[in-house]
């Protein structure tokens, strides 16, 4: 019996088998985008993943690619460069600096493009609409760089508009792109003014897909535009919201849902506001990459790394329990 | 037969020298390598000079007039980003040749498994070579393994310092002032830092709306120079304290002090602009440029180069005059600047290159007398005629259309000058730098021991230790000279110092000193 059994669980085995072939071929066209998009993940997101062992060793890039293998452990079992890091004379204004500019950027940031998708929202006026979109947007393609050059030609005290004008008054001129008390302020408002218009189109997307007839419901019981917004477009969007919130937290150290905090920091900051300035990006690129210091700029990038990983987590979990929302 | 034999012996002592003398190679024999063998062959090149004007060999008189001459034609690729090379290297992705400065980079290249070392190719390919090359030269570029892997472009040795013809760079950091404001001060006495300290504010109470002084990040150490912070081509390099140890630069407080207090003072009292503390040459020439500054501290070279520039706008009265002295503190000249002659930039042949037989064959023409001054002078009778002994350029050419000063890979330091004197000739209005490299030149003080001494290695301990102080030095240094008060620039001084100690700068001194004891006992045998 026993032997008919296998046999008969071969032969159903084998029938499975043709299915599963005869099935993928069906869809062979399909399945090759998937399986493509497959082949690029594994090759530039998984196997440079294999690179990492090197923030756990004296790696030199006279070494070459072998060395990723062959380099020996780096002192400390392997931790050096992660103490070197923590030892730094600059982690605590590097930390500071990432977690209170990334804070600041959620904070603000996050909400402006929910406030002008819902008032996008409440225009009438087709066209105009269309306009202040596309208009509100643009900016998301401009590079850092020459987001640089239009702050740098309005806010520089040679000739910056900004302080010609203050100049005109009477006032003295302002340093606003030496001065670390500027940084903040003009790294969040930049950075605001730059994704604001790309960020609202999730949530332009998602208002649309709401029920029109909840609208029309609301409109016979005598609610007004505000009591619409506050107790049928936002529930209605609640989802997209967390969304959005889980992968802004994700990219914190990056600079939230713009992820500029390097951009920033390379092309707005300078020795004068370094304090200020300096970001967890920026400083592996600096005291990592330039310095031809693969492993230390490894190793901090992996700390970092760890960190986005378990704050994506960690709030996927809290927006779980709160709002039955999360990512998964 | 005695007086016979000896005769005979004198005789033929005679005819061996008269031989040697006919078969010593000279820059002219036709046994040079590279004269062998001009069959066209092309290869690839990296090189790091960004400000050059052609990223395209063949173009230019220079590149074409060198393929005519070798053979050689070169694929060129200029870096795009400062850790392009580190990348090409750890993924064995080098190209052929590599024209490279920076110490880092220099660093990465001279590795036997990545680079062949010159030496070994001079004995296979190019013997003759050897008695073309100067001593001293490849003493400088020998590394720790025996080998060297180049020889450096610009060197300045001996010889060439005890020249009392020939000044020191024409990058020298010097003072400009506005001449017409000056004269509306009465062209005052400048002699000390409290002289310009007076004269600053004299600007400021007469021209309130101008920017009074401008000292940039990059070629803005004039005033630190007249304190004693000496001038370091790196920012890695060791000055000598009174100990006779060597130690590093930015590391000594009794001198960096004064400076920073100095430095805070012109700030608080708005004589120094904060924003020109950032700036690169690029900046800060914009902004002397847009006609409003009074003085700005800037390299010998630019002072002519941008009072042509402004000359040549309409209804520009600007004009700027340097400083031909440096100037003392309490009447002390405090000035330390020690040059070693480590030279500029190096030309490596790659373990990628399947022809390096070649190469070395081209760096014997570019060693040439010939090929020193047609790849910085251009071609002659085309790109510049000879006056007075010295180079005149051709102005109806652009630099893209010469190609002078890019393919410079065997570059020598008195034939770049000549042509910066050779400028200075055809206008004398623009002819400051003339008179700068050698106003300049008794200020400097000549130690071969001292340029010898190798940069801290990346990725090890004493390169991390340099990694954290460089960043310091970078970060707190303008801070400090910054600060709202006096008070705050004191307390900035302190934790600098005590940041810069808990970061072993000891062990980075160390480090310097170490290396410098050796060179001088092994150059004393």
């Amino acid at each position: 019996m026993s032997v008919i059994n296998k046999a008969k669980e071969k032969s159903n085995y084998k029938a499975r088998i043709k299915r599963s072939l005869r099935r993928f071929y069906a869809q062979r066209w399909l399945q090759l985008f998937a399986i493509l998009g497959f082949v690029y993940i594994l090759i530039f997101n998984y196997l440079p993943m294999l690179g990492i062992q090197i923030a756990f060793k004296s790696y030199k890039p006279s070494m070459g690619f072998k060395g990723m293998f062959t380099a020996p452990l780096a002192r400390n079992y392997g931790f050096y460069h992660f103490i070197s890091f923590f030892k730094d004379p600059n982690f605590s204004i590097v930390m500071r600096n990432t977690v209170g500019l990334s804070l600041m950027k959620l904070f603000f940031s996050f909400p402006v493009p929910i406030l002008f998708a819902l008032a996008l929202n409440e225009m009438r006026h087709i066209k105009i609409k269309r306009i202040v979109q596309t208009v509100s947007y643009l900016p998301h393609f401009i590079s850092w760089v020459i987001v640089y050059g239009i702050l740098f030609s309005f806010l520089n005290t040679s000739n910056g508009v900004i302080n010609s004008l203050l100049q005109s008054l009477g006032k003295e001129k302002m340093e606003f792109l030496t001065g670390k008390e500027y940084y903040y302020t003009i790294a969040v408002i930049s950075d605001i003014w730059k994704e604001m218009g790309w960020w609202s189109i999730i949530f332009l997307a998602a208002i649309s897909g709401i029920d029109q007839t909840q609208y029309e419901a609301a409109k016979v019981d005598g609610a007004s535009r505000f009591r619409c917004i506050w107790s049928i477009t936002l529930p209605n969007i609640k989802s997209t919201i967390m969304i959005v919130l889980i992968l802004a937290i994700g990219s914190l150290i990056r600079g939230g849902m713009g992820g500029s905090n390097f951009d920033q920091s390379y092309l707005l900051g300078n020795s004068l506001n370094y304090e200020r300035s300096v970001t967890l990006p920026y400083y592996v690129y600096e005291m990592g990459l330039a310095q031809q210091r693969f492993s230390y700029a490894t190793a901090i990038g992996l700390f970092q790394s760890v960190i986005s990983l378990l704050l994506v987590l960690i709030s996927n979990y809290v927006s779980d329990k709160l709002t039955g929302s999360s990512l998964f | 037969m005695k007086k016979f034999t000896t005769l005979l012996m004198a005789l033929i002592i005679c005819l061996f020298a008269f031989s040697n003398a006919l078969t010593q190679t000279t820059w002219d024999s036709d046994n040079l390598a590279w004269k062998q063998n001009k069959d066209p062959i092309t290869f690839s090149l990296y090189h790091n000079m960004t400000w050059a004007p052609m990223d395209v060999w063949g173009k230019d008189h220079v590149s074409q007039r060198v393929t005519e001459d070798t053979g050689i034609s070169f694929d060129v690729e200029i870096q795009s980003n400062a850790q392009q090379l580190a990348t090409y290297v750890a993924g064995g992705q080098l190209p052929e040749a590599v024209f490279v400065f920076g110490g880092a980079n220099k660093d990465l290249l001279e590795n036997y498994d990545i680079c062949y070392a010159w030496d070994e190719l001079i004995d296979q390919y190019a013997p003759e070579m050897w008695d073309l090359i100067d001593k001293s030269d490849i003493q400088l570029a020998t590394k720790s393994d025996g080998h060297f892997y180049t020889l450096y472009t610009h060197v300045r040795n001996q010889e060439y310092w005890d020249d009392p013809g020939q000044g020191v760079s024409y990058g020298e950091n010097v003072l400009s002032f506005r001449q017409d404001v000056l004269e509306e001060l009465g062209n005052p006495e400048i002699n000390t830092v409290d002289d310009l300290y007076n004269v600053l504010k004299a600007a400021k109470e007469l021209h309130p709306e101008m920017v009074i002084y401008v000292q940039p990040e990059l070629n803005g150490t004039y005033l630190s120079r007249c304190f004693g912070v000496p001038y370091s081509g790196t920012q890695g390099a060791a000055t000598i304290n009174d100990n006779g140890e060597a130690e590093w630069v930015f590391g000594q407080k009794d001198v960096l002090s004064p400076y920073l207090e100095f430095a805070n003072k012109l700030f608080r009292e708005g004589l120094l602009s904060q924003e020109s503390l950032t700036y690169d040459q690029e900046q800060c020439k914009a902004a002397v440029m847009a006609g409003n500054v009074f003085c700005y501290a800037g390299q010998a070279y630019d002072v002519d180069q941008w009072n042509k520039a402004l000359d040549a706008v309409d209804g520009n009265k600007a004009y700027y005059v340097a400083l031909r002295k440096i100037l003392t503190v309490d009447g002390e000249l405090l000035v330390n600047d020690t040059w070693g002659s480590p030279g500029f930039a190096g030309f490596y042949i790659t373990r990628n290159c399947k022809e390096p037989g070649r190469l070395i064959a081209l760096m014997e023409y570019m060693r040439s007398p010939y090929a020193d001054k047609l790849t910085q002078w251009g071609v002659p009778e085309l790109d510049y005629d000879m006056v007075d002994g010295f180079p005149v350029q051709n102005e109806d050419y652009s630099w893209k259309e010469r190609g002078d000063n890019v393919w410079y890979f065997q570059a020598s330091f008195a034939v770049e000058n000549m042509k910066a004197l050779g400028t200075a000739l055809k206008d004398e209005r623009f002819a400051q730098t003339a008179h700068l490299v050698l106003d300049y030149k008794p200020y400097w003080k000549y130690d071969v021991n001292l340029s010898l001494i190798a940069n801290a290695e990346a990725n090890t301990y004493e390169g991390d230790v340099f990694a954290t102080l460089d960043n310091l030095r970078k970060t707190r240094m303008s801070s400090i000279i910054t600060a709202k008060t006096e008070e705050e620039c004191k307390q900035g001084i302190e934790e600098f110092f005590a940041a810069l100690d808990s970061a072993e700068l000891d062990v980075y001194n160390k480090f310097l000193n170490d290396q410098y004891q050796a060179i001088k006992s092994r150059n004393a045998e």
